[in-house]
């Protein structure tokens, strides 16, 4: 493709510190939330004849439909539909049916472990390798990474879209990249300090165990080490976790935001007034919905975030359910940034329960039990339906370190994780303190929610 | 001064009973007991007759299990005496259960002081049972 070497070519023309002001000046080249949304909307008129035109799939959901391409001139316009694409259409079309080019045109495919077998394939024509190397170009930049940076991008490389994503764009913004990969995390931490790496990139859980992996293995944390930024992601992780990581790892962590059908990392990055990630919306666009019926949520109320990619090419995704929930934040940020803000993702849509009308995760009550003394992270959610009104329980071992002769301390700690729990999920639950291996344990993913009012 | 252990248990039929049989299968006698509950939980309090050999076999069930020194007071001075004893002192009394025999096993706020003062007022206080 003529238009990929030209762009490619650019990088000799420009200076380093050029190049990252040019990235800079287009994720910031929109003066209003109005400008930006008419771009949107040129891109999505331009898309929606693209699919149809070239992926059967698309063409046959739109006549279903009853949807001329014409037709849809915003995004309101499929809102009105129940018009959807969800991971499973992508396994239907295994490997690569939802193509959008012909399968000469494809430079890259990744893909993602399935549950069921067979994984996600995702493809990658060199315009969309070029866009998604900017996109995470740009999340670095925003999160205060330069060319003067050494970035050791420790996510998986390989099928897993986390290293290369990172790669191209710490590479492109002209840092020095060590390319780690994950494990082995001697030569990890030797290579950092040895190298002085100033910019981690890797899952947020991998970041802590590199930190407790260096204390009990000769490491100086405050010598050894020039750290100073983080780009975590991949997981959810809590405002605990990054105090802990940034505690341990003396660094600034931010959250970054993807996923393979969307490019890969890239999608959403936290600036540094890290109130929620910014969702790069001349490339995206986001749409919150009811999990459930599908219908926008309020704006500002929490749902399934949903995109639709704008300038992906090989493999065009229309309002694609990502099953992270979230909300979305439009007010303009301090940083200057007007694209809208996705708030840290709580979950996703298979662990949420509604509770009264509020939303509840699992993960939300984990951190809640994992920053209370004598308690373990076993735990389970009960919710029943005694009367009118749901009622939450939440039951949870007690640590065997936690054993005591006073029972007010127990129902002092009983009160406190119902107090905790009211303040963090907005909803009342009773708490049931368990003896240490009361909750079953299961070989695969935990049974954390047990919901009585589906047996009625 | 005598060990207690305190055992968690959730306020269910059959804890109890299971506590017991773990107990009775180590070859530990319980010699006396006292249970408080609250909501859904309580804790057991006992005195047995050998404390290493009862943790042992707790714990090694994953119970929850806590040692504490009380006192073993000879009841027969009445409890109004030792009660009139330790409150002239200021020491509390956090609570407290008798066994077989004569004996009032009581959790108070100062062991030491309270081993002390009910020695040298005549209440025979036991070091071992
Ligand atoms: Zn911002």
């Amino acid at each position: 493709m003529p238009r990929t070497n030209n762009t490619v070519m650019c990088i000799g023309f420009y200076s380093r510190g050029s190049m990252e002001a040019r990235i800079l000046a287009k994720a910031k080249r929109f003066r209003s939330r109005a400008e930006l949304q008419e771009h949107q909307s040129k891109l999505l008129r331009r898309l929606v004849r693209y699919v149809y035109d070239r992926v059967p799939f698309y063409k046959k959901k739109f006549n279903e439909q009853g949807l001329k391409p014409d037709n849809v001139k915003s995004i309101q316009d499929l809102q009105r539909t129940k018009f959807f694409t969800v991971k499973d259409d992508l396994r239907r079309n295994y490997p690569l049916g939802m193509l959008a080019v012909p399968f000469e045109e494809v430079v890259r495919v990744h893909a993602s472990s399935g549950t069921t077998g067979l994984p996600t394939v995702v493809a990658y024509n060199a315009k969309d390798i070029e866009t998604w190397a900017e996109l995470d170009a740009r999340c670095l930049l925003v999160a205060g990474a330069s060319s003067r940076d050494v970035v050791q991008v420790s996510y998986g490389y390989g099928l897993f879209t986390g290293g290369l994503g990172l790669h191209y764009g710490a590479e492109l913004i002209g840092a020095k990249v060590i390319p780690a990969s994950a494990g082995n995390t001697q030569r990890q931490l030797t290579l950092m300090r040895d190298l002085g790496t100033t910019v981690l990139c890797c899952t947020p859980s991998y970041a802590l165990y590199l930190a407790e992996y260096a204390r009990d293995h000769g490491f100086d944390l405050e010598r050894d080490f020039r750290l100073r930024l983080g780009i975590f992601g991949a997981e959810p992780w809590s405002e605990g976790l990054r105090r802990q990581v940034e505690e341990n790892l003396k660094l600034r962590a931010h959250d970054i935001y993807g996923m393979s059908e969307l490019y890969g990392p890239g999608v959403a990055i936290e600036c540094p007034e890290r109130c929620g990630l910014h969702v790069w919306e001349d490339h995206f666009l986001v749409e919150v919905i009811d999990p459930k019926t599908g219908e926008p949520v309020e704006p500002g109320e929490e749902g399934e975030l949903v995109f639709t990619t704008l300038t992906k090419e090989a493999l065009p995704l229309i309002r694609y359910r990502s099953r992270d929930v979230s909300m979305l934040e439009v007010d303009p940020c301090s940083c200057g940034l007007i694209h809208a803000r996705i708030m840290r993702i709580r979950g996703r849509t298979d662990d949420m329960i509604k509770v009264r009308g509020v939303a509840v995760f699992p993960s939300q009550v984990e951190e809640v039990l994992s920053r209370i003394d004598g308690l373990t992270p076993n735990y389970q959610l009960v919710v029943d339906r005694p009367g009118a009104l749901d009622r939450l329980l939440v039951r949870v071992e007690l640590s065997p370190r936690a054993a005591t002769d006073v029972l007010t301390r127990l129902v002092i700690l009983q009160r406190r994780v119902e107090e905790e729990l009211r303040e963090a999920l907005g909803v009342a639950a009773s708490v049931e303190l368990l003896e240490p291996g009361a909750i079953p344990r299961s070989e695969g993913k935990a049974k954390r929610i047990v919901d009585l009012r589906s047996l009625r | 001064m005598i060990t207690q252990l305190s055992v968690f248990l959730e306020n269910k039929p059959g804890r109890l009973s299971e506590m017991a049989r773990l107990l009775q299968e180590a070859g530990v006698n319980i010699k006396a007991m006292g249970i408080a509950e609250a909501g859904n939980h309580g804790i057991v309090r006992m005195v047995v007759d050998n404390v290493d050999l009862a943790v042992k076999a707790l714990q090694k069930a994953g119970m929850a299990v806590s040692k504490v020194d009380i006192l073993a007071i000879d009841m027969r001075a009445g409890v109004y005496q030792i009660s009139k004893i330790l409150g002239d002192h200021e020491i509390n009394i956090d609570y407290a259960y008798t066994g077989s025999g004569s004996i009032i096993f009581m959790k108070v706020s100062d062991e030491g002081k309270a081993y002390q003062v009910l020695k040298s007022a005549g209440v025979k206080v036991y070091d071992t049972i």
